[in-house]
């Protein structure tokens, strides 16, 4: 049965601030709350993914070996993965998941649109191929916040996107299909559209740079929590893709100011300029005029988030903070939060540098970034208090123009 | 580079003429021009590309040809 979930309590703000946000509880996550658990002695770069099954924290990183076990107690109790074609090895793991037999853990490469899973010790034990699911561009990463490599497993099969058109800038995430990739190998099962099953995407703005885009996640009950950022909404589908709840969203956005514009650029100056022997200060000077140059290539507002966990009964919602990070990854998380009859929402704040992987109801699990750049699996325990919150209203109405208004007004 | 060729600022500045060409819809997108943004990228599966539009800063290419030849950026 759909239910739809629209809480009209008032929240007294502007559309056009954060004021309404303000009146959620803000809830920070002190450093004693964070424990570390992988030494200083094996540091980790180009995390992908963290998972924890059967007393083991497992680590997936962008390079060789790929794959990296940690006891609780910290110690390194595992560590495999070569690159190659071959059986077991790997193009461009993007996920990790625990296998079905005690101790295995599964690895999605959409390298080879392949599911590889393997022992505790690293022997490959099965394979599972996909169907071809589009061409991405390998470095989608330094130009969107989304993740069109995301994967998850649901009961009968594996959940991911698939962009027949392909993927070359952040806009394209909106040409995705979410299909339900079945254990038996039978055709995927398109579970949403989002060109045309969220509102938001005939909403969208016109721009192409720091746009908003879907975004997704398994839950552990096995439905998929889905974002339309545009229409401030999230929908809640079960495993064969019908929409069960669908909630607005309360929350208003900030303008897009010229800071989050420029470190967008420069982020994108100093990525194509790595290698050569451009001067920071030409890549800042560079970017600046692009910036000022493609202002309307930017939407109007920040992007409602940039990631998406969901945990058991809380969807988390990753804000957009420009001065974190060029893409706005940053510490502060919405939460909603289904227990009750109505949900409730609230912020929190994990500690510098902690990014979440893995959110349960009592911990998150994720890794902790040093000043050069290493990385430590870590897990931040959770204040009871973040389920908490007061009622929303709904949201307001997009004032900048939109894909519709433009392609209307091209039409004339 | 202490000294980056005028040539590179150049481009530089015809690419951010363009910019707003970059994700134009279909009417617009006629009015492109030259494909300054073109650059070569690589899929996960390792297949190399000329990836429209993809750079700001660097352009190497006009088809998937010019990113598979030997010595290509």
């Amino acid at each position: 049965m759909r239910r739809v979930l629209v809480v009209s309590a008032v929240v007294a703000a502007s559309a056009c601030d954060r004021g309404a946000d303000l009146d959620f509880p803000i809830i920070p996550i002190g450093p004693l709350s964070l424990t570390v658990v992988s030494a200083a002695e094996d540091p980790l770069w180009e995390v992908r993914d963290v998972v924890v099954h059967d007393g083991t924290i497992w680590a997936l990183t962008a390079n060789a070996p790929y794959v990296h076990g940690f006891a609780a107690s910290g110690e390194l109790t595992s560590r495999f993965g070569t690159s190659g074609e071959g059986p077991g090895e790997f193009r461009f793991p993007s996920a990790v998941w625990p296998g079905k037999n005690p101790g295995s853990l599964t690895v999605w490469d959409p390298g080879s649109f392949s599911a590889l899973t393997f022992s505790g010790y690293g022997a490959l034990l099965s394979s599972v191929h996909a169907p071809v699911l589009g061409a991405i561009r390998s470095d989608i990463a330094s130009v969107t916040f989304g993740d069109p490599f995301r994967a998850v497993r649901v009961p009968g099969g594996l959940v991911t996107a698939r962009y027949e058109s392909g993927v070359n800038h952040g806009v394209d995430l909106w040409n995705g299909r979410l299909v339900r990739i079945p254990d038996n190998g039978s055709d995927p099962q398109v579970l949403l559209d989002f060109a045309t099953g969220l509102p938001g995407a005939a909403m969208r703005p016109a721009g192409s740079l720091l746009v908003p885009v879907p975004l997704w996640d398994g839950c552990p009950d096995g439905r998929i929590a889905v974002l339309d950022p545009v229409a401030r909404t999230l929908l809640m589908l079960d495993s064969d893709g019908a929409v069960r709840d669908t909630l607005a969203l309360p929350w208003n956005l900030a303008q897009l100011d010229r800071s989050a514009r420029v470190a967008y650029m420069t982020a994108r100056v100093r990525s194509e300029a790595e290698g050569g022997s451009v001067s920071e200060a030409e890549i800042v000077s560079y970017a600046t005029e692009a910036a000022r140059t493609a202002a309307e290539m930017f939407p109007v507002e920040e992007p409602l988030g940039v990631d998406l966990k969901c945990a058991p009964n809380t969807v988390w919602i990753q804000e957009f903070d420009a001065t974190s990070h060029p893409l706005g990854h940053g510490p502060l998380w919405r939460t909603v939060n289904f227990d009750g009859e109505t949900p409730s929402f609230s912020r929190v704040v994990f500690p510098p540098d902690f990014n979440p992987y893995r959110i349960t109801e009592t911990h998150a699990i994720g890794v902790l970034l040093d000043p050069v750049g290493l990385q430590r699996v870590a897990t931040v325990s959770l204040p009871l208090s973040a389920r908490q919150g007061p009622s929303p209203s709904p949201p307001p109405q997009p004032t900048y123009p939109t894909v519709v208004q433009t392609q209307g007004d091209l039409d004339q | 580079m202490r000294k980056k060729p005028a040539w590179i600022l150049a481009a530089f500045l015809a690419n951010l003429a363009l910019l707003p060409f970059v994700m134009a819809p279909e009417g617009r997108a006629q009015a492109r021009g030259n494909p300054l943004y073109d650059c070569c990228k690589k899929t996960p599966s390792g297949n190399r590309y000329c990836c429209e539009w993809c750079c700001v800063f660097t352009w190497n290419c006009k088809n998937d040809e010019m990113c598979n030849t030997q010595g290509a950026p």
